[in-house]
């Protein structure tokens, strides 16, 4: 059309795979982690997170045998840690989904190599999440009175209840993740198939990939199928975690009813989502030496992610704030007063600093491709979150109505010992997956590299060819 | 031209004749409800298409910039804000409930009268207005300008300036939101609104662009824009209209579960009686109708019914703040001759301007770096 | 056996690139059946071999609307229809509350409509035994390689030889010829050894069930608060400082519903305490049926303090049908038989005072009919008139 515009370097993109990549490089690297045999410190790090996960049972099993009593819960404050902590993982959860669907959709490509890990992310954290409800519910033994089906006691669960849309959300939602990250791994297993030289791995990854041949015909069915459950799961994702706000917002509870909760949930769940796997690729980069496809790139986009969902939680808590005042409800404008300076103002003051404050840092470009910056960052967004729904949870609870039910909530070492063992539930499926499991989606990787080591040939046969390129008009 | 423009000219002149009959045959309370509707849905569209081209430079997309001359050119609306504010401000006393006789005895409005009283109320709009001004100077002036100079570095300075805009382009048009339609009012308060509005002023901006873009490909000023553009567009709107219907239901069911008497009311006033079959106007029409007409590959990419979905999401927005404003009248469907004098005034007057913005600058950003990438975009 | 039978044959290329400039070329030697296996989707390879639109989507769509009306239709029978249950002021059909609901079971059937039916209806997995499965080319295939295979069509003739040279030409290369997979009708053998193993299995099952039985005590595992700790009546527990599980009340601790008695001698109780009950057929039946439990045994049927037991018990009853206690009021003999009198035991922790009133009246009818003046036996022989 014109002459070639000479880009600014500010609108330069890096490529998305680095340094010294191939095809054959990437299976080597990525499929042979299955078949080696893990690091010393693998087994130290696995050792400390089962034995982390081994007290949360410990705890969980006292509780159960002993009584609710044994938790910090009392009567204003009848939802305490555990249905804090469900919150928290169902939105770490809901990073893989976001990462790996809504980019999918967008047709962002550097989403190929972060996908596998961030969904591992997702089905891992909704297993931590899942056990919450199901050992607050009273009687853990009884969980499918939650289901409908016809019974002897000829009743129904009441589906005017946002507990029992949480039932239905939550249960679609990890069913849904964990098939979609199988049907990702279908390619992948049948790569293994070819490479493991063990027999029975080989009949296992035969099975586990329904003998994927890699005929175009199917690969046509699978691109498509692969879109619409893109679609389907990102209104699903957005769904869930507005269902989980709706068990608050439905509510007449003061800080509880808030119109903006759906939304604001959900973003609230992308943000620590995105941060906790900021803090897992951050560990996972260097130890797993995937430098060359997590590239700082990548890391310089989550963390405008990051960025920009911390400003959408700053104006979701401006916009609580102010109708919370906007409102002229006694009881409301208290409630939100309480939380930056009632008894446990650290919590409400935590939460906005953590969560709006801290990563601002971000808007400086250096510090968006810093690994200690990123890593402060995160792990302040990761607890900023969790103080966010101990203030949505505890605090709105222990001021009640009426000053005669106020109370103060203390967690006890079975709360911390719930919270702490879930934590090592998550470790431990995370370093079982880093073993076992092929930590980058290579189907989806291989094109991006054979497109950068063609841009890279050209490049070195035809410097001005590549320059015009880079602006299409080649 | 010249003839379509006279037609144009004269609907409008009828128009505003019929418009200052309204103020005298029907009386001020219906002239400004009806203007205010109009000033909201020129802000929308507006300022949905500052959003727009914001967007673009935030999210640095590529197959967007042969379009974004389109919605920058949509955004010259933005001028046009200031006389129907100034205008608007005169309703103040007659229609807004924190400013009539007895406010000061009712106790959730005197709560509110630090918020609501004539000089923030005021100040608030002239902030908005002139930053929504300055922001349509220095997004769009200067991607004009780019045309000529064809400098990539105004593309530099156009993505930082971008995300200072969204940001307070989210608290101005959530106070605009709060002011102009909740207020009206003043005892009743969502604090999704403003995303409320939000989502339909991008649905509307996404309409509009769709509806001009067709336009102006029918006519051989866009060549180079494919089919697949036209996807993506159309793919935009099908995301937003979901968007729109995750918020309205939102709001809608958290309000009716809870039941709170100051909230309910206002959704009681809008789901009964002769609001009623507006209200399912809105549900099927502004949600399911969209939904299912732009659910294919196919549909996305097809003209046509591009731009009836287009015209149709249009209309529904206006159904929408029809919805939100016209209950303030009083029980009944306030809906006459005073709509339609209304219509043909806005419609005609907006018209003439977007058919004047239209001739300014190229059809395409030509001094956008990112052209040439732009118009090779094809789905895969 | 003999030769098998060939399936096709299958060359390799080094890129996307090679393999579509290489189809067109294949097409135009007249080869039709033509299918390319790749290690990740090519995009222009559906126009190359001119492969129909995938029909997925139509299929999630109903799916999906299937998902919608059931969750929905389940939400509003079970909760408006079957069982309706008034809950938090809602109308039975709370049609928003079934929305998010409705939205998951669309969800839930869409998602797994497209993988499942991606995989087995459209894509005829799983399948072990496809030639190319078996090939020598297949890790390489998997990992950074593309082939192309010309089949063998049914009715035509097809020469392996010709067409590993027709895609040699096309640039391909460790070209290889593949046999038609073999299908084989299972025998009797194989039945009989799968029935064996599945009987076998069904044993070991059975026999373990009855071994755990046996072996294992049958604990309810959860017993929902059946067994809680309390204490019975005449436990000791250490708690208190005289060791007794069951502890008095309060010192003038009144029952809700029971005003004591508070004239001190069946004298001022007679001058206190009025009957409240009327005089009726059904007072009075009340007032025998009690009587004959707890008064007869001693002061007999008809109240003339016989006592059935016999000259062997000592005490002597109040004959009920002297004239002092004729003259009595109602009070006193109320008193009497709360408070108790001489021997005579209380009995107001036996008797309620209902009751105890009821007994009173009786015993006034048994007094007037073992004294019955004469116009009283000939208003009964007249039957009851008045005279």
């Amino acid at each position: 059309m014109s002459e070639a515009i000479v880009l600014p370097p500010e609108l330069r993109l890096d490529p998305i795979v680095e340094g010294d990549v191939s095809i054959a490089g990437l299976d080597q690297h990525v499929l042979e982690l299955i078949e080696t045999k893990p690091p010393r410190s693998w087994y130290i790090a696995i050792a400390i997170t089962s034995l982390m996960a081994l007290l949360g049972f410990s705890a969980v099993g006292y509780m159960i045998s002993t009584g609710i009593g044994t938790m910090g819960n009392n009567v204003p404050v009848v939802w305490g840690f555990l249905i804090v902590n469900f919150v928290f993982w169902v939105g770490i959860g809901h990073a893989g989904t976001l990462i790996s669907v809504i980019l999918l959709l967008f047709r962002q490509r550097w989403r190929n190599a972060i996908c596998r890990i961030a969904e591992a992310v997702t089905v891992f954290a909704f297993i931590c999440a899942m056990m919450f409800p199901a050992i607050h519910i009273g009687r853990p033994w009884l969980p499918h009175w939650l289901l409908p089906y016809p019974n002897e006691r000829d009743l129904w669960p009441d589906f005017r209840s946002p507990l029992i849309w949480d039932v239905f959300a939550v249960f679609t939602y990890f069913s849904v993740s964990v098939f979609f990250w199988y049907l990702g791994l279908i390619p992948d297993f049948a790569s293994l198939r070819g490479r493991v030289k063990s027999k029975i791995k080989r009949a296992i990854f035969s099975v586990l990939s329904w003998g994927w041949v890699g005929d175009a015909r199917h690969w046509l069915q699978y691109e498509q199928a692969y879109l619409l459950l893109a679609g389907l799961t990102t209104t699903l994702a957005l769904s869930v975690h507005s269902i989980v706000s709706m068990d608050f917002a439905a509510s007449v509870v003061p800080g509880w009813h808030m119109t903006i909760f759906p939304p604001y949930f959900v973003v609230g769940a992308a943000f620590s989502g995105f941060a906790g796997v900021v803090l897992v690729f951050a560990f996972v980069r260097t130890t797993m030496k995937l430098e060359n496809y997590i590239t700082m790139r990548h890391m310089d986009l989550l963390n405008k992610m990051v960025l920009f969902l911390s400003c959408v939680m700053a104006y979701a808590y401006l916009m609580e704030g102010f109708t919370a005042w906007y409102s002229s409800n006694d009881f409301v404008r208290y409630i939100f007063v309480n939380y930056v300076f009632g008894d446990q103002w650290w919590a409400g003051c935590l939460t906005i600093f953590c969560n709006c404050l801290l990563p601002q840092l971000l808007w400086v470009p250096k510090f968006r491709r810093s690994v200690p910056i990123m890593v402060l960052v995160s792990s302040g967004v990761t607890l900023g979150m969790w103080m966010e729904r101990y203030t949505i949870i505890i605090l709105s609870l222990h001021r009640d109505y009426l000053p005669a039910t106020w109370g103060i909530y203390k967690p006890t070492p079975v709360d911390w010992g719930i919270l702490l063992g879930s934590i090592g539930i998550f470790l431990t499926l995370l370093l079982l997956f880093l073993k076992n499991i092929p930590l980058i989606a290579a189907w989806e990787v291989k094109p991006d590299i054979v497109q950068e080591l063609a841009r890279r040939r050209t490049s070195a046969r035809d410097p001005e060819r590549a320059r015009l390129m880079e602006t299409g008009h080649v | 031209m010249t003839r379509k423009s006279w037609i144009l000219q004269t609907l409008a002149a009828i128009g505003a004749a019929g418009v200052v009959a309204v103020y005298f045959l029907e009386g001020a309370p219906r002239f400004w409800a009806n203007w205010i509707l109009w000033f909201v849905f020129l802000a929308c569209v507006a300022l949905g298409s500052l959003f727009l081209v914001a967007l673009q430079h935030i999210t640095g997309s590529i197959w967007s910039v042969p379009l974004r001359r389109v919605p920058e050119r949509v955004s010259a609306l933005t001028l046009w804000i200031i006389p129907v504010a100034i205008i608007a401000l005169f309703s103040l006393p007659v229609v807004f409930s924190w400013t009539q006789p007895g406010a000061d005895k009712i106790t959730p409005l005197v709560l509110k009268a630090a918020w609501l009283n004539y000089p923030f109320f005021i100040a608030r709009l002239a902030v908005c207005v002139a930053f929504w001004v300055m922001s349509y100077y220095l997004l769009v002036g200067r991607s004009m300008r780019q045309d000529i100079t064809k400098n990539a570095s105004v593309t530099v300075s156009l993505q930082r300036y971008s995300p200072v805009f969204m940001i307070l382009l989210a608290l101005s048009l959530t106070s605009f939101a709060f002011d102009w339609i909740s207020s009206l009012e003043a005892a009743w308060y969502s604090d999704i609104f403003g995303v409320y509005l939000f989502a339909g002023a991008v649905t509307s901006a996404l309409a509009t662009t769709l509806l001009v873009t067709v336009f102006l490909r029918r006519r051989g000023r866009l060549p180079a824009v494919t089919g697949d553009h036209l996807y993506n567009l159309g793919g935009l709107l099908f995301g937003f209209t979901i968007f729109w219907g995750y918020i309205a239901f939102s709001q809608y069911l958290l309000q009716w579960y809870a039941d709170l008497p100051e909230e309910v009311f206002w959704f009681q006033q809008r789901t009964s009686g002769p609001m009623k079959p507006v209200f399912m106007l809105l549900l099927i029409g502004h949600f399911f109708v969209p939904f299912l007409a732009l659910m294919t590959r196919k549909a996305k990419k097809n003209e046509r019914r591009l731009v009836w979905v287009s015209i149709w999401v249009l209309f529904m927005e206006f159904v929408d703040l029809f919805w939100l404003i016209s209950p303030i009248l009083g029980r009944g469907l306030h809906l006459g001759w005073p709509e339609l004098a209304f219509a043909l005034f806005f419609l005609s007057a907006g018209f003439l301007v977007l058919k004047r913005a239209m001739s300014a600058g190229e059809d395409m950003p030509v001094g956008d770096p990112f052209l040439n990438a732009g118009l090779r975009f094809h789905l895969q | 056996m003999s030769e098998p039978a060939v399936y096709g044959v299958l060359a390799l290329f080094p890129s996307a690139e090679n393999l579509l400039t290489a189809i067109p070329k294949l097409k135009a030697g007249g080869y039709s059946e033509i299918d390319a296996y790749t290690p990740y989707p090519v995009h222009g390879l559906d126009e190359a071999l001119d492969l129909p639109k995938s029909k997925l989507g139509i299929l999630v769509f109903l799916m999906g609307a299937f998902g919608a009306l059931g969750a929905f239709g389940l939400a509003w029978w079970t909760n408006a229809i079957n069982y309706p249950l008034l809950m938090g002021g809602k109308p039975y059909n709370s049609w928003p509350a079934w929305i998010p609901v409705t939205l998951e079971g669309a969800i839930f059937f869409g998602t797994f409509t497209a993988g499942l039916g991606m995989l087995i209806l459209f894509n005829k997995l799983p399948y072990f035994g496809h030639p190319v499965l078996g090939s020598e080319a297949m890790p390489d295939i998997m990992r950074d390689k593309f082939a192309l295979l010309l089949k063998k069509p049914t009715d035509s003739p097809f020469d392996p030889d010709a067409a590993a040279k027709a895609l040699r030409a096309a640039g391909g290369d460790a070209v290889e010829v593949l046999p038609e997979p073999i299908h084989e009708k299972p025998g009797a053998a194989w039945w009989a050894r799968t029935i064996a193993a599945i009987a076998a299995a069904c044993l070991v099952a059975a026999a373990g069930t009855v071994g755990a039985i046996k072996i294992f005590p049958t604990i309810p595992p959860m017993v929902n608060m059946e067994n809680q700790p309390r204490l019975d009546p005449e436990m000791p527990d250490s708690f208190f400082a005289d060791d007794r599980g069951m502890r008095m009340p309060p010192d003038g601790t009144v029952p809700r519903g029971d005003m004591p008695i508070l004239s001190d001698s069946p004298q001022s109780g007679g001058r206190s305490l009025i009957n409240p009950l009327p005089i009726s057929a059904r007072v009075l039946e009340r007032g025998r049926h009690m009587f004959d439990l707890h008064c007869a045994v001693c002061h007999d049927r008809l109240g003339t303090g016989k006592p059935w037991l016999g000259s062997g018990y000592q005490a002597q009853p109040a004959d009920l049908q002297s004239s002092t206690l004729r003259s009595v009021p109602d009070g006193y003999i109320y008193w009497v038989i709360s408070q108790g009198y001489g021997p005579m035991p209380a009995h107001a922790a036996d008797i309620s005072p209902d009751d105890r009133w009821a007994i009173v009246r009786y015993i006034r009818a048994l007094q007037r009919s073992q004294d019955a003046p004469e116009q009283d036996v000939r208003w009964h022989a007249i039957g009851g008139r008045k005279e």
